[in-house]
């Protein structure tokens, strides 16, 4: 008994039954934890149906969840790795510009819609990614399939049947407006049916300018392209609503770029997007006063200036209005999508202009903080070599 | 018979040997190295020369050196938050016994949860540690190869043994040439330590062929080579043999463990602020009488290894000469000769000895002891100046 005793103990301090631990069973551990986190994220990610894609700074693709992959209609192994404008875009080269270098230079969070191959369009939200050391590793595409709304209101439906229904409505309304004109003329203000008559009018002028949207939205592929100026763009942009934005007292500065060189274009097309863009500043600014007992000073500043890399031209039109909260920015594109009282807006301002800088190969990139303003920037490219060096839009 | 096992750490030996640091902390996975070092240590400038070797590693390094000679449990929990403050993965140790210890107790808690004292006894350490890589700076502790590490318990005011395979270092870095900065003073009681650790590992019950290899052979080295070492700081000869007795007794107590000298040191250590090796050698001759009927034979190969004439001799009496030679050495190379020059009060000694009997070296120890026995060692070294023969 005395002998087992002290046997055992003695085996025990010399260490016979135990060993230096060793890491490869924690290691083990630590695999199979990870392996585990990395399903659950798996089985997480894969539930998303939204296109969910990390891309590093190569523009190589790094991981996909499930919905990627099946847009994309090819096989994981043969995704990862393959540059991502070859897969969405199909091109050679990168886009120009493209976006996920803006996100890492800019360390913010940016949106785009998009045409991809297949004809399919995407809402591209596009996220920054840091190490820990916030070195810029790569950049996470969060993106929706949004074609089938896109594609039959916008693009179909809308494209073929504005055109003839707008034409249709154009001679009534015509009639409609001139002869209530006219009638106006000769009520007397005091009649009970002047008031009636009147609304009959402003009706019918609102309805001309839907239809006007609706002809340019319609037109969007028959520009024809000149060399255009854009500093002289913006000159008869502002001659046309200078008045209207100093009436409702906001101060407008403007501040141009010189030699900004020549770039291929419909000027009449770009100076409506300016005006466009123009007009919702406008807006946005005096929602902001009538809120404001105190009322603060209205601004809108519009500057010109060429992207650091020379290959982009970019007009700013900053204004202190309400800004836009975040859950609204992927609607405000959407054709008819106002938050206007009815009557003011037609939800086409954006959508057309957007259509018009697409048309250009360039887009239009937006910042917005709710409550204390926006920047809507319209970006062109000041030279097209091919197509494939256009924008995202195909 | 016992089932045994020999363990020993990858040893890198040789005169410069210093220069390898660097390199053995890149290829164990390292790319910040935490260097513990006592200030001795860094005040002879061996820490700046290990840190030439780390740079040409391209390794980071973070120095620690608040740690005492008999190394505190709070000291190393402020080790352990330098440590991690400064992101190191590997532990480099340079020093006597006292910083090895204190750094095989910061990686013990680099990677096993709460406080040393969890650790204290056998096999209690769960987690792998990070790499371990000791430069001994004296020829003694043995620690550089060995599976314990003894650190103060400050409010118990006891030393904690702590016994892990998990201790043994990775590499052993043994460079003779750093024993030339410490002082005779030093090299005399860390080499007597080293002869305890042989002679109590030799006569242990745990004790095999491989250990009882080392053990006589690093007390053959230390009888021949430590009075001339430390006479001359710079007697390299004297110096690369204390280095080597150092590892084969290390290797030898590591395997073999040690017995009831070790036991009742551990308990006036944490009494007394002295070095382990003072008092070890004083404890040494009174113990080695008290167990000499257990291994009469052993004692005789101890003398023959120490260099006494044994042919003529009785087995008897070629033993009772293994203690006269130890006195000896001890009394050449100035230890004192009792407990009370030490300053050990007799009130003492009745806690001294039942704690005694709690320490894990008394397991293996070649005679049994009970309290009384230990008790009257203890008397006998406190009252009888040279008492053993
Ligand atoms: N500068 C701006 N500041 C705040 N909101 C804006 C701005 N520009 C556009 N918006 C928002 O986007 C919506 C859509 O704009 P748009 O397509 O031009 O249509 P509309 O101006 O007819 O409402 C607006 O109703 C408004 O909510
Ligand atoms: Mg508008």
């Amino acid at each position: 008994m005395v002998m087992q005793n002290k046997k055992r103990l003695i085996e025990k301090l010399t260490g016979v039954h135990s060993s230096k631990r060793s890491y490869y069973v924690a290691l083990k551990k630590k695999i199979n934890e990870l392996l585990e986190i990395k399903r659950d994220w798996e089985v997480t990610f894969s539930a998303v149906t939204d296109l969910l894609v990390f891309i590093n700074q190569d523009y190589e693709i790094q991981r996909v969840n499930q919905a990627a992959v099946d847009f994309l209609t090819m096989r994981e192994d043969e995704i990862i790795g393959a540059k991502c404008y070859q897969l969405f875009y199909g091109r050679e080269k990168k886009c120009n510009p493209c976006i996920g270098d803006q996100v890492l230079q800019s360390q913010k969070t940016s949106y785009l819609q998009s045409r991809t191959r297949y004809n399919r369009v995407l809402d591209i939200f596009v996220y920054p990614a840091f190490t820990e050391m916030q070195e810029p590793y790569g950049v996470t595409y969060y993106a929706k399939d949004v074609t089938s709304f896109v594609d039959s209101i916008k693009l179909v439906s809308m494209g073929e049947m504005s055109a003839g229904v707008a034409h249709e409505l154009n001679s009534p309304l015509t009639a409609i407006v001139g002869n209530s004109q006219l009638l106006l003329r000769e009520t007397n203000p005091k009649d009970p049916q002047y008031q009636l008559i009147k609304d009959i009018h402003s009706s019918g002028l609102r309805c001309q300018k839907i239809i006007k949207n609706l002809l340019t939205f319609s037109r969007q592929d028959e520009f024809t392209f000149d060399d255009v100026n854009i500093n002289e763009v913006i000159d008869s942009a502002l001659a046309l609503v200078t008045y209207q934005i100093e009436k409702s007292k906001i101060t407008l500065t403007v501040n141009k770029t010189a030699g900004i060189p020549i770039l291929s274009g419909s000027a009449s097309s770009l100076e409506q997007i300016i005006v466009n863009l123009l007009l919702n500043a406008k807006d946005a600014v005096e929602s902001m006063l009538c809120d404001q007992v105190n009322g603060a000073r209205g601004e809108i500043k519009l500057a010109t200036r060429i992207h650091p890399d020379g290959k982009l031209v970019i007009v700013d039109i900053t204004d202190n209005g309400s800004g836009i909260e975040e859950e609204h920015i992927p609607q405000i594109f959407n054709p008819f999508y106002t938050t206007k009282k009815s009557g003011k807006g037609t939800g086409l301002g954006l959508s057309v202009s957007l259509g018009i800088a697409q048309a250009h190969g360039g887009f239009i990139d937006l910042e917005t903080k709710a409550g204390s303003g926006s920047t809507f920037s319209l970006i062109l490219p000041l030279y097209k070599n091919n197509q494939d060096d256009d924008d995202y839009n195909k | 018979m016992y089932i045994s096992k020999f363990v020993t750490p990858e040893i890198i030996f040789g005169t410069g040997s210093l220069n390898q640091v660097g390199e053995c902390c890149s290829r164990l996975g390292s790319s910040r190295v935490f260097l513990v070092a006592d200030r001795g240590i860094v005040n002879c400038g061996w820490a700046d020369k290990a840190v030439i070797f780390l740079d040409k590693a391209k390794l980071d390094y973070q120095i620690w050196s608040e740690f005492s000679a008999n190394p505190r449990d709070y000291e190393v929990e402020e080790g352990l938050s330098l440590y991690r403050n400064s992101n190191c993965d590997a532990v480099l140790a340079i020093g006597g016994g006292s910083a090895v210890d204190a750094a095989k107790a910061v990686a013990t808690l680099s990677t096993n949860k709460g406080r040393i004292h969890n650790y204290e006894g056998i096999d209690m350490i769960t987690e792998p540690l990070p790499p371990l890589i000791v430069v001994p700076s004296t020829a003694g502790s043995g620690s550089e190869v060995s599976q314990f590490a003894i650190i103060s318990d400050s409010d118990r005011k006891i030393k904690m043994t702590i016994i892990s395979k998990s201790l043994v270092p990775d590499i052993a870095v043994s460079d003779p040439i750093i024993l030339s900065t410490i002082s005779g003073n030093v090299t005399a009681h860390t080499g007597m330590e080293a002869l305890s650790h042989a002679i109590e590992a030799y006569l242990s019950l745990a004790s095999t062929d491989m250990t009882d290899i080392h053990a006589l052979h690093a007390i053959k080295l230390i009888s021949e080579n430590l009075r001339s070492s430390v006479a001359s700081q710079v007697d390299e000869t004297a110096k690369i043999a204390m280095a080597k007795a150092s590892l084969h007794a290390g290797i030898a107590f590591s395997n073999a463990v040690l017995g009831l000298g070790q036991a009742m040191t551990h308990q006036v250590g944490g009494l007394l602020d002295l070095p382990i090796g003072t008092i070890s050698a004083v404890l040494l001759p009174y113990v080695m009488r008290y167990n000499l009927i257990a291994c009469v034979d052993k004692y005789a190969e101890i003398a023959a290894a120490m260099g006494a004439q044994i042919r003529h001799l009785s087995k008897r009496e070629a033993a009772e000469k293994a203690i006269g030679l130890v006195q000896e050495l001890a009394k050449d190379v100035g230890i004192p000769s009792g407990l009370a020059e030490l300053g050990l009060p007799e009130s003492s000694i009745p806690e001294l000895s039942r704690n005694t009997k709690n320490d894990a070296c008394f397991i293996t120890n070649p005679r049994d002891a009970d309290e009384k026995d230990i008790i009257n060692i203890f008397r006998a070294a406190l009252e009888m100046p040279g008492g053993g023969s």
